[in-house]
């Protein structure tokens, strides 16, 4: 197979796997969520098409292949045609500097991510992951509809609220591993054990981390800007058939990609005690990799309809009173920890008192009003 | 790799003064929202705390300064020489002015924002000119900038203000971008931010094949600081913007970018050793020479078109940043005793307690719902506030250049070293600073004229607000003080 | 740079693929356009109003603050990647000079967020 020594060519190979990976799997984990979601409330679920509704997402597929492609008169066409593409093109290709299985660079070998080598990693994440919020607010501007619009209004703030605690909970990572590159944090990480794993020391970044990237890609309980009953579909109110297929693709990949950024940036990625050790061979690892991410999906999907929906000033009160402050505090922590030259297991109880610090604040309420020096002039207290 | 490593460790202590200025800001900015409620209303009586923690701020500085001696450039972010010593002095007093004339503009709700803006910008005017490097020099440059956008707005949130700061910051914004340009393209050139290092390599001849890269970065760079300098290709948001502003916003506007604006200018046209013809000082010499000119003539003769105090003293301050790129056109060169540089300093020493004082008068005539604006407002000044109307002719005799007042001397000084910088070129700079002393005589007599021989038409704000007179003083003082002794400020120059 | 071939190359192929899929859906579906399909929509009743209003002004704060910390996280990146690299990292002498650096840049941020949240920037109602 020399063919395949050419970089290129290898890299066209993990592009068709990836595609047809991520493809697949998120049409089944429609079917997954919809079982689940459906166990969780007490019904079944799609059971008619094929065995425990199996072949349903086949169906789904073809029915919005085959729908009408409605485009209304009123649109702005070449934005609103662009929009669920930019949605799907920007969380799929935050996917390339994954990886999925052991790296490996040597030329011949199947390299488990689309771009090895990059040094960038999670930046290129970041990077790209930004650009989302254009799908959102195109999708919603063009559509020339008060809902829309108000929808990917609202959308968008919360979208890019919420990116600045993502980046910071990385900050604490970087320090630790010294560098930004997603394999090579796995490689630490595996490298040093089970006591190696990042969230044993950084745990309210893996926290933050999660609970902000479950609010970028618009889950429950973060979902106000798509739900039903508030503003009928939000920004995607007026796409139907493929185009709103993709916008669905597009947030799919991005639950699928932050699981596995979870699971290697502080879990461990394909390492496990005694089953995945660094020598261990690839079909052991890729297996434990997707176990890993298989789960951290399962607990999003089972979040969805055990949190209740949060209120959007709550949505937004929550990424910039709470988690900006405990990042950043989190960051100095770890800033400390290394300038001072204290062992690394400290940062376990810092971290925990932090948490506990923010809880205790943020549970008891806000802080109390001052009131006017110039108290004796005011006579209408706090009317209108 | 140690010299470097050791000057970056010590560097903070070459900054110090401006650390201080730097924290009294932090502070005001993080008591300021507290002390004020969350419908905007503060307690009567504010401002006055903020005008004292300003002034303890700028006296924290000014002793920092006192303390400090001008050391070797070396190779770290900050340089502390003459220059930043010198420039350093003159940006705190006349931020104590500043100080002073402001304490009564805002109210009290915004009155600590407006102090800590200003406080701000002195600390960049400081930054500009201890920056080793140019890309401080262009982050110093942007902490005048991003401070006087809010300091314009602030005070008073009409719509005249919010017009000033709207053309303000659209033309600053582009200005900002065209010097960086220039800036990156000296970069290209040389390989390094550092000045020293640019020094250095432009000095080796290291662009002489391309004498077309530098010209572009000079050309751009002069475009990017024209701006501040209110020189005459740029000087279009100068009207507008003095007519909009508060009056203590003017003041600082119409004297510290020049400051500012000439330190960097200074800095970043290589002018400490030129050598060979390809200097970048000798390519825009030329060009210096046509802004000063052009500067003069347009300053002095649209400002006998105005109708307006403000927008009169706004084109005066363009023919002043005319005559003081004579100073600085003329450079090295000058009479045996005093180089260009050195008149200019002097010049903008003497003209920032003028126009400072001129706006200082100004603001305590204007009451807060009132403002003067049209020449009218001053008739009859003589009558109803006499002290006031002293002081501002005293100011606008001086800003004339008429003799027994310091603009006299300083306009002197740049005459002489004009003429007597050699070549053709000087001395025609020298004749039109004349020709243009005596048609900006005309417009400075005609408020006088007004304020002496008519009678008061519009009521004319009475309050007293002690601050502001006791700046008027202090700028009389200096005025009157540099005519007089100005020898303790020439030992100071000579230091540079 | 064969990284980046590879970047290239991903989004070339999803470029084609997401064109790909407009075009057959685009060729596949019948057509059949009718009035009510083509208007927008507003839960079935007749839309009053323009689309296009002008907005809120705390979207544009939120997306203002938005971008100081996140260049403030630009800054942060190749520091926390440099910073206490056990091989190259910083030279000892200017450890502790870059340690109170960023304490100050760290602070005087928070004190920018301090005064936003005081100024209600932060509350969205």
């Amino acid at each position: 197979m020399e063919l395949l020594k050419n970089p290129l060519i290898m890299a066209g190979v993990t592009i068709a796997v990836v595609l047809g990976g991520i493809l697949g799997a998120c049409s089944y984990l429609i079917w997954l969520e919809r079982k689940l979601s459906a166990w969780m409330q007490d019904r079944l679920g799609p059971n008619r098409v094929g065995p425990m509704g199996l072949l349903q997402p086949i169906a789904d597929g073809g029915k919005f292949l085959l729908k009408e492609d409605v485009i209304p008169d009123h649109v702005n066409k070449f934005l609103y045609l662009m929009a669920p593409c930019l949605s799907l093109i920007t969380t799929m290709l935050a996917f390339a500097v994954v990886p999925f299985g052991p790296v490996s660079h040597a030329p011949g070998d199947f390299p488990f991510v689309i771009a090895p080598g990059i040094d960038l990693g999670i930046v290129f994440v970041f990077a790209v992951g930004s650009l989302a919020v254009y799908a959102i607010i195109l999708g919603g501007w063009a559509s020339n509809n008060k809902y829309s619009a108000l929808g990917s209004l609202r959308a968008s703030a919360q979208v890019v609220s919420y990116e600045i605690p993502l980046g910071m909970s990385v900050v604490g990572i970087a320090l630790l591993n010294h560098t930004m590159s997603v394999e090579k944090i796995l490689m630490y990480q595996a490298e040093q054990g089970f006591a190696g794993w990042n969230v044993w020391y950084q745990p309210v970044a893996a926290l933050i981390f999660f609970t902000a990237a479950l609010a970028e890609s618009n889950r429950l309980p973060f979902d106000l800007t798509e739900c039903e009953q508030e503003l009928v579909g939000g920004f995607h109110t007026e796409y139907s058939a493929m185009k709103f297929a993709m916008f669905f693709l597009g947030e799919y990949t991005h639950v699928i990609t932050i699981s596995f950024l979870t699971s290697v940036l502080f879990f461990g990625g394909w390492h496990f005690p005694v089953i995945a050790e660094v020598g261990s061979p690839w079909f052991l690892k890729v297996g434990v990799l997707l176990l890993k991410v298989l789960l951290i999906i399962v607990l999003i999907q089972m979040l969805r309809w055990t949190i209740p929906r949060f209120r959007f000033d709550q949505l937004m009160g929550l990424a910039w009173k709470v988690l900006i402050p405990m990042a950043t505090l989190n960051v100095v922590i770890v800033m400390c920890v290394l300038e001072f030259e204290l062992p690394r297991f400290w940062l376990l109880p810092l971290s925990a008192g932090l948490f506990a610090t923010v809880g205790l604040i943020s549970t008891q309420g806000s802080l109390p009003q001052r009131s006017l020096t110039a108290a004796p002039t005011a006579a209408h207290g706090h009317g209108h | 790799m140690n010299i470097v490593l050791s000057a970056i460790r010590n560097a903070v202590d070459l900054i110090l003064p401006e650390v201080a200025l730097l924290a009294t800001v932090c502070m005001i900015f993080l008591a300021a929202p507290f002390l004020v409620s969350e419908r905007g209303e503060a307690a009567p009586g504010l401002r006055h705390r903020w005008g004292w923690l300003s002034l303890i701020g700028l006296s924290v500085a000014a002793y920092l300064w006192s303390i400090s001696e001008i050391q070797p450039v070396g190779l770290g972010p900050f340089r502390l020489d003459g220059l930043a010593w010198f420039i350093r002095g003159l940006s705190l007093a006349s931020g104590l002015i500043l100080v002073l004339v402001n304490w009564n503009q805002a109210e009290d709700a915004r009155a600590g924002e407006t102090q800590a803006c200003l406080l701000a910008i002195i600390a960049g005017v400081n930054l500009v000119a201890a920056a080793n490097d140019i890309v401080g020099l262009f982050v110093a440059l942007e902490l005048i900038s991003i401070p006087t956008y809010i300091f314009l707005l602030m005070p008073r949130r009409d719509a005249l203000a919010q017009e000033s700061m709207l053309k303000y910051f659209m033309l600053s914004i582009f200005s900002s971008a065209t010097l960086l340009f220039g800036m990156s393209y000296l970069y290209g050139l040389t390989g390094t931010t550092h000045l020293e290092g640019i020094y250095a390599s432009l000095q080796a001849g290291q662009s002489q094949p391309m004498p077309l890269l530098v010209t572009i970065a000079a050309v751009m760079m002069i475009a990017g600081l024209a701006f501040r300098l209110t020189a005459v290709p740029f000087h279009f948001y100068a009207p507008d913007v003095f007519q909009g502003a508060p009056n203590s916003v003017a003041a600082m506007l119409s004297f510290i970018p020049k400051v500012a604006g000439f330190v960097a200018l200074y800095r970043v046209l290589a002018v400490t050793i030129p050598s060979g013809d390809w200097s970048m000082l000798s390519l825009s010499t030329p060009l210096l020479w046509w802004l000063a000119v052009l500067t003069m003539f347009v300053g002095n003769l649209l400002a006998l078109l105005q109708n307006d105090v403000r927008r009169m003293l706004a084109f005066s301050s363009v023919s002043h940043a005319g005559y003081m790129l004579v100073g600085f056109v003329v450079g090295d060169a000058g009479t045996k005793a005093i180089s260009g540089y050195d008149a200019l300093l002097f010049y903008l020493s003497v003209y920032g307690a003028m126009t400072i004082g001129t706006f200082a008068t100004l603001a305590a005539l204007s009451t807060s719902s009132r403002r003067v604006s049209a020449i009218s407002d001053l008739d009859g000044l003589s009558q109803t506030r006499p002290v006031i109307a002293i002081a501002l002719t005293f100011f606008l005799l001086s800003l004339m250049g008429m003799p027994f007042t310091a603009g006299f001397v300083g306009k002197l000084n740049l005459f002489l070293v004009a003429w007597n910088s050699g070549g053709d070129a000087g001395q025609w700079l020298a004749i039109w600073l004349a020709v243009n002393a005596a048609i900006g005589a005309w417009y400075y007599l005609r408020l006088i004229r007004e304020m002496y021989l008519s009678d008061p038409v519009t009521e004319v704000g009475q309050e007293q607000q002690p601050a502001v007179m006791v700046a008027i003083g202090l700028c009389t003082l200096a005025t009157m003080g540099l005519f007089m002794m100005p020898e303790w400020l020439w030992q100071a120059i000579q230091k540079v | 740079m064969d990284a980046f071939h590879a970047i290239l190359l991903y989004v070339v192929v999803l470029i084609g693929f997401a064109a790909t899929n407009l075009i057959l859906t685009h060729l596949l579906g019948p057509k059949k356009k009718t009035a009510v399909k083509q208007m927008p929509y507003e839960s079935g009743m007749d839309p009053v109003g323009d689309a296009r209003q002008p907005f809120d002004v705390k979207f544009y704060l939120v997306a203002i603050l938005f971008l100081v910390f996140d260049v403030e996280l630009l800054y942060l990146y190749p520091w926390a990647v440099s910073a206490y690299a056990p091989d190259g990292g910083l030279p000892p002498e200017i450890r502790s000079t870059v340690f109170g650096v960023m304490l100050v840049f760290m602070s005087t941020l928070a004190i920018a967020y301090v005064y936003a949240w005081r100024k209600g920037v932060f509350k969205w109602r």
